[in-house]
């Protein structure tokens, strides 16, 4: 209002004559209108500053570290492309990416799939399914840490309860987190183990939300369970299909806390991730240079896969 | 248009998504430390003195005896020297030596280091090098600290090109642990294999005889450079600036130990899973295991309540004895106020000092530091009461070397661990796996110094 008066008294000053009511009103409306333009980016500003501090400001000093050697501690050297020179020629750094790759496929894999099954039998309304769905749903809400430690008792290679279960049935004792080739799989089968749950609640959601004189419909026509399956339920929940792939790919390719916890990168490798290895340069190594350039690394994956997913399956997605 | 903007999008959910993780590290860190700060304040404030008393923190790690010693030493500072002096030390537990050290160059970015801290020997030069740690010869040089009295092989780990950057505090070699019950049971000498032979052949009799495990052990790059120590080689060369993992030696030492891992005589676990020799050896699923002497009443004490006997045994000679010295030293950081330096090196003075020496030495199981501190009642008792505390001293004097105090040492550590877990874990062939490691090894060394 203060803003509005003022207005007005200046324009008073350029006329030279006293003004009429309108003009004021004018002003005030002008202003009113300019302020309902500034508010919306005024009411934004906080969490863009947020924003732009925590996640902005950080990629950008990331993309400029990538290109000094530096232990974080010392004095920067600039290096250019050496970096990522050196990380494109090692043969770990393959290794990692293809581990990550592999991590996610199987664990984006299972999650949905099996999500789709369990939400098939569990749509139905019963008391049963409820507490089932509960049940499954549990594992979602326990912090990932004290899962991985649970895992951990229960994958120990001497003492573990699963290899317990094995010698119960007579068969060898596995070394889940300890041999090469089994490590990352344990660690897929606890990641598919704690989405599954949240997925197949999604899922269901969404199935129950298919309306149901479609089904109707196709019951008149004679179509059997598969077919009003492939051609209703599917195409119909498969914007929120598309959503949990692409959180569950995102989530895999960050996986960190049970790779630090339960093997630390380890047996030679073979469960060493993106993220692990970005953190074991970054803090164990200091080497603050590579684990930027590894970073830059992981951001264009993910930036790809999101782009590509977007633009290459956006078309295919119903929406109602 | 709509396109334009799910890209965008995309790209937004892409950018915070990898952005978190990062940033999720780092806050972790940064709420510890402010934390750290807003305790530190709050005890200032409720200080009544506050000027006259300069309060400064001190950083350890581990928990149990060793928590126990550095607390009490703390403390009894603090209500004698520190009281007379108006220097109040505050004792934090920082986990384990790495991340002590993750913690350290957090904190030393953000300008909130402790004033002095225990430093894992590995890390030394990296913080030195970088201006982090305050160079001790000056003070120890105005206060004529006597230098002699500590074991020359200690010093070599306090010193970077020369000058000291830190005294010796917590320091050990690896022992062998004997469950002489067991030993005994297969009608085996309790005293210990005294050579390697001797090793395997107690293991292959263990085996036989009981059904357990010989000797449990992890991929453990300390272990393996006493085991290379005893062949007449060592993880790097004299010179810290290449790799003596594909020497016939070191070949030879991995094939010894895979081929008792193959029979079953020995337990080899994953370097992740270093916890599993205590448990095999506390539920007696393994006759023996090698770690830091700095267990010795943690597990005399724990054997003690699950009904056996325990020994400690001078590790076993191949071509000749050797182990790495290992734990850690006092050190002092750079970026604080000269009155806190002075705080900071009263402290450091104290906690090396003859009687804090044999006090630590007899509380935990490290080897004492100072020759003086050996001539103590508190050690003389000790000894003579239970002679197995000599042996780390022993091994020492006689045979310790230095660890390998180089840029690049943890990651080359990392490799060794890798191989360990390859050959003895996982049963991979021995001569490809070393030729790898040694060039990644010799890479490695070449570019970060």
């Amino acid at each position: 209002m203060m803003k509005s008066k003022e207005g007005a008294v200046v324009l008073e000053q350029q006329t030279g004559m006293g003004l009429r009511r309108v003009s004021f009103d004018q002003i005030k409306c002008k202003v009113r209108q300019y302020f309902k333009q500034l508010m919306p980016y005024g009411m934004v500003l906080p969490a863009m500053a947020i924003l732009g501090l925590f996640v902005l400001y950080p990629i950008f000093y990331m993309i400029y570290l990538s290109f000094f050697k530096w232990n974080l501690i010392g004095s920067k050297a600039f290096v250019g492309l050496h970096n990522f020179i050196r990380l494109f020629s090692d043969k770990a750094f393959w290794e990692v990416l293809g581990n990550s790759f592999q991590y996610m496929f199987f664990t984006v894999f299972f999650a949905i799939v099996l999500a789709i099954i369990l939400a098939v039998y569990l749509k139905r309304e019963t008391k049963a399914n409820k507490l089932l769905q509960s049940i499954l749903f549990t594992p979602h809400i326990v912090s990932l840490i004290s899962i991985t430690f649970v895992w951990m008792w229960l994958m120990d290679s001497n003492y573990g309860f699963l290899n317990y279960l094995l010698s119960i049935l007579g068969l060898p004792a596995m070394g889940w987190l300890t041999d090469s080739n089994t490590a990352l799989y344990s660690l897929i089968l606890i990641s598919v183990w704690k989405s599954i749950g949240y997925n197949t609640l999604i899922l269901i959601s969404a199935m129950q939300a298919v309306p149901k004189y479609l089904y109707e419909a196709a019951s008149l026509d004679n179509a059997t369970k598969w077919t009003s399956f492939f051609k209703i339920t599917l195409p119909m929940i498969s914007p929120t299909l598309f959503f949990l792939t692409l959180m569950n790919m995102i989530a895999a390719f960050k996986v960190f806390e049970p790779v630090k916890i339960m093997t630390q990168g380890g047996p030679m490798n073979a469960t060493n991730t993106l993220v692990y290895d970005i953190y074991q340069y970054g803090f164990t190594f200091y080497k603050i240079g590579y684990a930027s350039a590894l970073g830059v690394v992981l951001m264009i994956i993910i930036g790809i896969c999101t782009i590509l997913y977007f633009a290459g399956l956006s078309h295919r997605v119903h929406y109602r | 248009m709509k396109k334009a903007i799910s890209i965008l999008l995309a790209a937004v959910i892409t950018f915070s998504m990898t952005a978190c993780s990062d940033t999720k590290k780092t806050a972790e860190n940064v709420t510890d430390n402010s934390q750290h700060i807003a305790e530190n304040t709050n005890a200032a404030e409720s200080e009544p003195q506050g000027d006259e008393v300069t309060e400064i923190d001190f950083w350890y790690s581990w928990t149990d005896t060793i928590e126990e010693n550095n607390l009490n030493l703390t403390k009894q500072f603090n209500e004698t020297v520190g009281k007379e002096m108006g220097i109040k030390v505050n004792a934090e537990y920082q986990g384990t030596y790495a991340d002590l050290s993750q913690k350290l160059q957090a904190a030393y970015v953000s300008g909130t280091v402790p004033a002095v801290t225990v430093m894992d020997l590995g890390y030394i030069t990296t913080f030195a090098d970088n201006g982090v740690f305050e160079p001790l010869t000056p003070y120890i040089e105005r206060d004529a600290v006597n230098m002699d009295d500590y074991y020359e092989s200690l010093l070599e780990n306090c010193k970077v090109d020369g000058t000291y950057y830190a005294l010796p505090y917590l320091r050990s070699t690896p022992v062998l642990y004997l469950n002489a019950t067991l030993l005994k049971e297969a009608g085996l000498d309790p005293s210990g294999p005294k050579t390697w032979d001797d090793l395997a052949a107690y293991c292959k009799t263990i085996k036989e005889k009981t059904g357990t495990y010989g000797l449990t052990m992890y991929s453990d790059e300390w272990l393996f450079d006493a085991f290379l120590l005893q062949s007449n080689a060592s993880i790097l060369n004299e010179a810290n600036n290449t790799s003596n993992i594909n020497t016939p030696e070191s070949k030879e030492t991995l094939r010894f130990f895979k081929e008792l891992i193959e029979d079953g005589d020995v337990a080899c676990h994953a370097g992740s899973d270093s916890n599993q020799i205590q448990i095999d050896f506390m539920s007696q699923n393994a006759a023996m295991f090698s770690v830091s002497s700095a267990y010795i009443s943690y597990v005399i004490g724990l054997a003690e309540q699950s009904g056996f006997e325990v020994n400690i045994a001078p590790m076993p000679m191949n071509d000749t004895y050797g182990v790495a010295a290992g734990g850690c030293n006092l050190i002092m950081t750079s970026s604080i106020s000269e009155k806190e330096k002075e705080a900071a090196w009263t402290f450091i003075k104290w906690m090396t000092e003859t009687d804090q020496a044999a006090y630590a030495s007899a509380y935990t199981g490290y080897v004492p530091t100072r020759k003086s501190a050996v001539e103590t009642d508190t050690i003389q008792k000790l000894y003579a009461e239970t002679p197995q505390f000599e042996i780390a001293l022993n091994q020492l004097k006689a045979y310790g070397s230095k660890y390998p105090m180089v840029n690049g040492y943890t990651e080359a550590a990392d490799i060794v661990v890798s191989v360990l877990d390859a050959v003895w874990v996982n049963g991979a062939e021995i001569e490809s796996t070393t030729a790898d490691a040694e060039t990644q090894i010799n890479e490695l060394l070449q570019e970060t110094n």
